[in-house]
């Protein structure tokens, strides 16, 4: 049985991979003269990372708070298909406390949840994606006040220390990928990677993840359709 | 003020977007089949796919070796142990070696 415990340990390679660049945007949102209380509150609130930084050059440079918000909010928008996704790996599940765990339903928890749930290395458990998703949370938010707290002080976080913890987030998706990798996917995962790497070349933000979830969509339809035409 | 409102506001939208799918979507999703539902199933590796490539996109050209070494580590252990977690911290230690030296 997946346990709220389990889930917790399954958070530590996302737990120390955001907390590097949650030091980070506390520092930054120190020096653009946010309090640690401030900075503190939009981690535990808003809780997406890309976007959080953005909202700290939007407020900090007075964009009126309207565009501020409609940026912000489209931004999130890929997360509408997390929920429905994971869904997918529970056959006959409920979602009793899926109010309180899809809070932390950031990219890299549904990556690790996804991962895990597919590859049936964990059962479907509620308690273990809420254990999931809080250990990546409390590393998110006392990263940022650590941070604030630091950049109040104009103290920052060791270069080389921070460089190697943020390379985490890349090798943990990385190792998801390839634990996802098998015969049949193959072509899928590689065409998602161009996609976004096309993508990636011409718009900024979180926009190519749409292009690498289509590529991969389109080509599991296609093939689910030529596998059904035969 | 604005500053909370808007704070506030896109933390709300962000909980919906994670939130609503599940609630009013997830029970149909599950036994969707067909082309839609192989589409709907590849949703998924397909961002975590993306997700790695922008992550990545990040240590290139500045940190091409440490990061190549650090990537490589992880697919070794991947192909060895399965272990996401070990191959993850690993890749890590590797790219701060080689970044060491």
């Amino acid at each position: 049985m997946a346990t709220f415990g389990r889930g917790l340990t399954a958070a530590i390679p996302v737990a120390l991979g955001y907390f590097p660049v949650a030091v980070s945007f506390g520092i930054g949102a120190a020096q653009a003269g946010w309090s640690v209380a401030e900075a503190g509150f939009v981690s535990a609130v808003m809780y997406s990372g890309a976007a959080q930084f953005v909202a700290l050059t939007l407020i900090a440079g007075g964009t009126a708070p309207l565009v501020t918000i409609i940026t912000l909010v489209l931004m999130g928008v890929r997360h509408l298909f997390y929920g429905p996704t994971l869904a997918r790996t529970a056959k006959d599940a409920t979602f009793r406390r899926s109010a309180v765990w899809s809070y932390g339903l950031t990219d890299e928890v549904f990556a690790v949840a996804l991962a895990q749930l597919s590859r049936q290395r964990v059962a479907w458990s509620e308690p273990w994606l809420t254990g999931l998703g809080l250990g990546a949370y409390a590393s998110w938010v006392s990263g940022t006040v650590l941070g604030a707290w630091l950049g109040v002080w104009g103290t920052e976080f060791p270069p080389f220390i921070s460089d190697t913890l943020r390379f985490m987030l890349p090798a943990l998706f990385l190792a998801l990928v390839l634990s996802l990798l098998t015969k049949e996917s193959l072509a899928m995962v590689g065409v998602a990677v161009v996609a976004t790497g096309i993508a990636a070349v011409f718009l900024s933000g979180a926009a190519p993840i749409f292009f690498g979830m289509g590529a991969a969509a389109l080509v599991a339809a296609g093939k689910q359709h030529v596998r059904g035409a035969q | 003020m604005s500053f909370i409102i808007t704070v506030i506001v896109v933390g709300l939208a962000n909980y919906a977007f994670r939130f609503l799918p599940i609630k009013l979507a997830a029970n149909r999703v599950q036994h969707v089949g067909g082309p839609f539902g192989a589409a709907l199933g590849a949703l998924g590796a397909g961002a975590i796919a993306a997700l790695f490539v922008l992550g990545a996109s990040d240590f290139y050209p500045q940190a091409w070796l440490p990061a190549t070494a650090g990537f490589g580590a992880v697919a070794v252990l991947m192909w060895r142990t399965k272990n996401v977690a070990v191959a993850t911290i690993v890749g890590a230690l590797v790219y701060a070696l080689v970044r060491l030296v």
